[in-house]
């Protein structure tokens, strides 16, 4: 009933909107309707013969006849997206990297199968899905180019860039006619997260992506330095443990050595007999960084006599190591034999500088180490800029008084934006015996404070927490043995008793007491962009004085250069460079990305900057920075490496009035990037894929099937459609309607 | 009081005579009152005990009174030479560095033998009377290493050449290649807390109240210090000046305010210094 006063079924108006359509004359049409209304208005009000219910029941009546007239003379349209079958076309998507050409195909490369097989207009599949279906050509890479009648891939591409194809692909003018995709790959793609969000918004669109896995089945010997995690900003003269994972392939047994080497030079070897179940090794490499700038490292395997992937065997990383020192501030709110302690041990530290805030009576303070006579004249630094200077700080027995939660909120902004280290060091003014509980400072503090203060003393050896002996903060000179320096070590005093660290805190040494419950040492957290430790003994001192500890022994000194760094190292300046990829390959472009901040560390509206790229071949290329305008204080530029070698990336910040902040960053451009690692078939990645989506897999051997597996074509394009409602029998009955009761109105009023 | 001045009378016999008599009334008082102050002291070490009360690490300070193997001269009449102004000094000492500074001090004196291990838990040392320090193997390679551990030693209280040499031989048992020199007076150690811009040569307090404030030969006042590898200073050496005595006598009404003074702030300054570099 509905449908045929209205023209359209009711679930069409559900999911549609109403428009007019307006044109030039429905508007004059319209304007003299308006007109109209008014002379009926004012000519019924003037009506003196009928009385005052007759005009009223009349003119509305005739009102609500020209409106509806209007109303329809304005072309009303009920507009609804429409699903409409098409012939769709499919679309041949083949990987065009390097890997494709492992020779892993009975001695044939995988390059030579796509070849004979997927070129357009001659490989034999290809000719088989021309003539089935409207079929399309595309390779990808790093990017993603349309093949030509007759041209073959090239295989030079040194990334699998499967979402940016994906991606590429949702974005054509004809995509929805995409009925199929046929991926030809070995699976060897990268990209990650965006891979997976590139393949569920295919599977959300309905597209089948058929994927063909060229490439051995059983994969031959290969051994892979896969992947090395190691910082890619170091302090000079920091130890640092990188973690090399090693993995195999049919070479179970086999004693191998990774070497490592910095700057061409060996300085590290490690043994190492491949396992039998061909899971993944990780190494821990001790790395030393002595010499500041950027430093080449390379981690490699010599290949095995049956690989036939060797450029997997090496992975190399660029580390910049800052060659100025981290300047630390150490405020005590009382004299302390800690502060001549920590100012000993870290005094032979080049990379450390530490200046020493002590307060020694009321209104009084005693500065150690300053740069200049007024550096903390005033005491506490009083804004962002004089506190920002520093890279980190050491808060030791500092009351509330002094440290008010206005420098609390300014010390939370120095971790959390700037970026800087905090340490928390007991005594009877830390803590919770401090007055911190519930402050500014304990919400950004690693560990839980007692929600009150109370009297405790307690002297105890301190351990390394479980599992954690090997922890880089606890790698301190003594013995091959991590635990056994610590055994040696007097016990120290606790006034502050912490028992329990944050959830995302990590626990390096703690001490038992006898309570049953352990007290916490030493635990730090990340806190926004920088670092936060607690380390709540009263005394570290000791473990330098006491009788029990030999002249020669380092635990104290490297224990406290260890949490500096450990702190202080994250902690950025205010030129912030980061380049995206890390390891790129030739050809491959490379985005930087630089954050540019004033003193308060805060986004520079329009900052004065200088981008230089130096080529390995010592060229400058000119690069301009373009400021990212949803993120403030980013700004953005990228270049593509031409040549192997070592790229430098030099940022100069004009700084008004003093000498420019620079900052640089450095990579390694090779000849492959990271194509030929984990370049074997992954097959049950294809498989997941594939099933994904709707499509199916297939192997190099079974690869006409394909052909037969995309059954339709049909693809729906969704068209707006604009229907036109003033026909609708509805709207003519209502005039009519209107229009014969007026009538009767006036025929039974007797005006008619 | 007792007063030096001689009074003149018409008669010059009867004047001699009372000369004479003045002359021994001021000896006996004299030997009374250096009886009286080495019976308190003595006194006062034997009621204390030696160190009693003390707990490492109950505070951030501990004036800390270094005990020797005595055997010097005089340790039969006026007990052992390091208990010398003990503990009276230490303590008046320390209630003043807890009156003026935010120091967390043991408000009570704690003297600890030099050869004792114990003395590491405690970086700060006084020692005096060094002019008859005999240091045992033990005492000299504890001290040793007490110092180059970081602990901090202060010099008080022994005057004249004689036993600066018994210093000197004494102290290259501990360091044989370690040079004594002046320290100048821009060194942090004279600007911890105080600007100490002159020193002082504070008397004994026999000699406090007028004439000489020296003993012996020792007419010039010296700080002398020997530093470590680094240039930190770890042996404070106050010679030909008293600076003990100025902390005990200091509530002595007669005793000058200059010397007290001057003595506080020093030793405050030395505490500083010592819990700083």
């Amino acid at each position: 009933m509905l449908e045929f006063a209205f023209k359209y079924p009711p679930e069409l108006f559900a999911r549609g909107s109403l428009a007019m359509q307006w044109s030039a004359a429905a508007f004059l049409v319209a304007v003299l309707l308006i007109g109209a209304l008014a002379a009926l208005g004012l000519g019924y009000a003037g009506l003196k013969s009928s009385g005052r219910r007759d005009r009223a029941v009349l003119w509305t009546l005739r009102t609500a006849l020209l409106a509806l007239l209007l109303f329809l003379l304005l072309d009303p349209r009920l507009v609804v997206d429409t699903d409409i079958p098409v012939r769709g076309h499919v679309t041949v998507l083949i990987d065009d990297s390097l890997s494709m050409r492992i020779r892993d195909l009975d001695g044939d490369s995988r390059a030579k199968f796509v070849t004979s097989t997927f070129t357009p207009g001659a490989g034999s599949l290809a000719q088989a899905l021309e003539q089935r279906f409207d079929t399309r050509f595309l390779r990808f890479s790093g990017t993603v180019e349309a093949l030509a009648a007759g041209e073959a891939p090239e295989f030079r591409g040194t990334r699998s860039d499967l979402a940016q194809a994906l991606e590429r692909l949702a974005r054509t003018p004809d995509a929805d006619a995409l009925a199929a995709i046929v991926l030809v790959t070995d699976g060897a793609v990268d990209g990650g997260r965006a891979r997976d969000e590139s393949v569920r918004a295919f599977r959300a669109s309905g597209i089948p992506v058929h994927a063909i896995g060229v490439g051995a089945e059983s994969a031959p010997p290969d051994l892979e330095v896969r992947a090395v995690r190691v910082p890619s900003r170091v302090l000079r003269g920091d130890s640092v443990e990188a973690e090399v994972e090693v993995v195999h392939r049919r070479l179970a047994g086999r004693p191998v050595k990774l070497l490592v080497e910095e700057e061409s030079a060996i300085v590290h070897e490690q043994s190492l007999t491949l396992p039998i179940d061909e899971r993944a090794v990780t190494l821990r490499i001790p790395l030393l960084f002595e010499h500041a700038g950027p430093r080449r490292v390379v981690f490699r395997i010599d290949p095995e006599p049956d690989e036939i992937v060797p450029e997997n065997n090496t992975t190399h990383r660029a580390i910049d190591v800052r060659g100025d020192p981290v300047r630390v501030l150490h405020v005590e709110g009382e004299p302390r034999f800690e502060v001549k302690f920590l100012r000993r041990a870290v005094a032979a530290d080049d990379a450390i500088r530490l200046v020493s805030l002590i307060r020694t009576a009321e209104n009084k303070f005693y500065r150690l180490g300053i740069d200049d006579p007024d550096e903390l004249a005033e005491g506490l630094p009083t804004s962002d800029e004089a506190l920002f200077r520093y890279d980190a700080v050491v808060i030791g027995s500092v009351g509330t008084d002094l440290l008010n939660d206005t420098q609390q909120e300014r010390l939370r902004e120095f971790v959390a934006r700037r970026g800087g280290g905090l340490v928390l060091l007991g005594g009877r003014h830390a803590f919770a015996e401090g007055g911190y509980a519930g402050s500014t400072l304990s919400g950004i503090s690693p560990v839980l404070l007692p929600s009150a203060a109370r009297a405790y003393r307690a002297s105890v050896p301190v351990r390394p927490s479980a599992g954690r002996a090997g922890h880089p903060l606890l790698r301190v000179v003594g013995g091959g043995d991590a635990a056994s320096p610590w055994e040696r070590l007097p016990p120290l005093t606790v006034v502050n008793p912490i028992r329990q660290a944050k959830p995302g805190a990590t626990t390096v040494l703690e001490a038992d007491d006898g309570s049953g419950e352990p007290l916490v040492i030493l635990a730090s957290q990340r806190y926004g962009r920088g670092t936060v430790a607690a380390f709540t003994v009263r005394d570290s001192w000791r473990w330098q004085m006491h009788a029990d500890v030999s002249l020669e022994d380092q635990t104290h000194e490297q224990l406290w250069r260890n949490i500096l760094r450990h702190v202080a190292r994250p902690a950025g300046g205010r030129v912030r460079l980061r380049l995206d990829p890390a390891e790129a390959a030739v050809g491959e472009r490379v985005a930087v990305e630089a954050e540019l901040l004033d003193a308060a560390y805060r986004a520079i509206p329009d900052p004065k900057a200088i981008l230089r790229v130096t080529t390995p071949r010592g060229d400058l290329e000119p690069v301009t920075l373009e400021p990212v305008l949803e993120r403030d204080g980013f700004h953005r530029a990228s270049f593509v490496p031409r040549d192997i070698g070592r790229y430098e990336v030099h940022l100069e910040l004009e700084d008004p009035g003093s000498t420019p902040v620079v900052s640089h960053a450095s990579f390694e451009a090779s000849g492959s990037g990271r194509e030929f690692h984990s370049a074997f078939l992954d097959a049950s990645r294809l498989e997941r894929l594939a099933q994904s989506t709707g499509g199916r897999y297939f192997s190099a051997g079974n690869a006409a099937k394909v052909v037969e597996s995309i059954d339709d074509t049909t693809a729906r394009v969704r068209e707006e459609r604009s229907l036109p409602l003033w026909d609708a029998p509805a709207f003519l009955l209502a005039l009519l309607a209107l229009a014969c009761l007026e009538w009767a109105w006036r025929r039974r009023r007797g005006f008619a | 009081m007792v007063s030096t001045r001689n009074t003149r009378s018409p008669d010059g016999k009867s004047a001699g005579l009372q000369q004479k008599l003045l002359k021994k009334t001021y000896a006996c008082v004299t030997l009374a009152r250096y009886l009286l102050i080495a019976s308190l002291t003595v006194m006062s070490w034997h009621a204390h005990g030696n160190g009693e009360g003390r707990v490492a690490g109950e505070h951030e300070f501990y004036f800390t009174r270094g005990i020797y193997g005595d055997g010097g001269i005089g340790a039969a009449d006026w007990g052992p030479r390091w208990a010398i102004d003990y503990p009276k000094a230490d303590q008046q000492f320390l209630v003043a560095l807890r009156r003026l500074t935010l120091v967390d001090a043991f408000d009570k004196d704690n003297a600890i033998g030099l050869g004792d291990p114990r003395l590491r838990d405690f970086p700060f040392v006084y020692v005096l009377e060094v002019g008859s320090l005999s240091l045992t193997e033990t005492e000299a390679r504890s001290l040793r290493e007490f110092l180059l551990a970081g602990g901090f030693m202060v010099i008080d209280d022994f005057w004249g050449t004689w036993a600066w040499q018994n210093f000197e031989e004494q102290m290259r048992l501990v360091f044989p290649d370690r040079a004594i020199v002046e320290v100048p007076m821009d060194h942090p150690v004279f600007h911890a807390f105080y600007d100490i811009s002159k020193i002082l040569q504070v008397p004994n307090v026999h000699q406090a109240d007028g004439g000489p404030t020296w003993e012996y030969d020792g007419r010039v006042p010296h700080v002398r210090g020997i530093f470590d590898d680094e240039g930190r200073l770890m042996v404070l050496i106050n010679w030909n000046t008293d600076l003990g005595d100025a902390w005990e006598w200091a509530d002595l009404p007669s005793y000058p305010l200059r010397y007290s003074t001057y003595a506080f702030e020093i030793g405050i300054n030395f505490v500083v210094y010592a819990m700083s570099y």
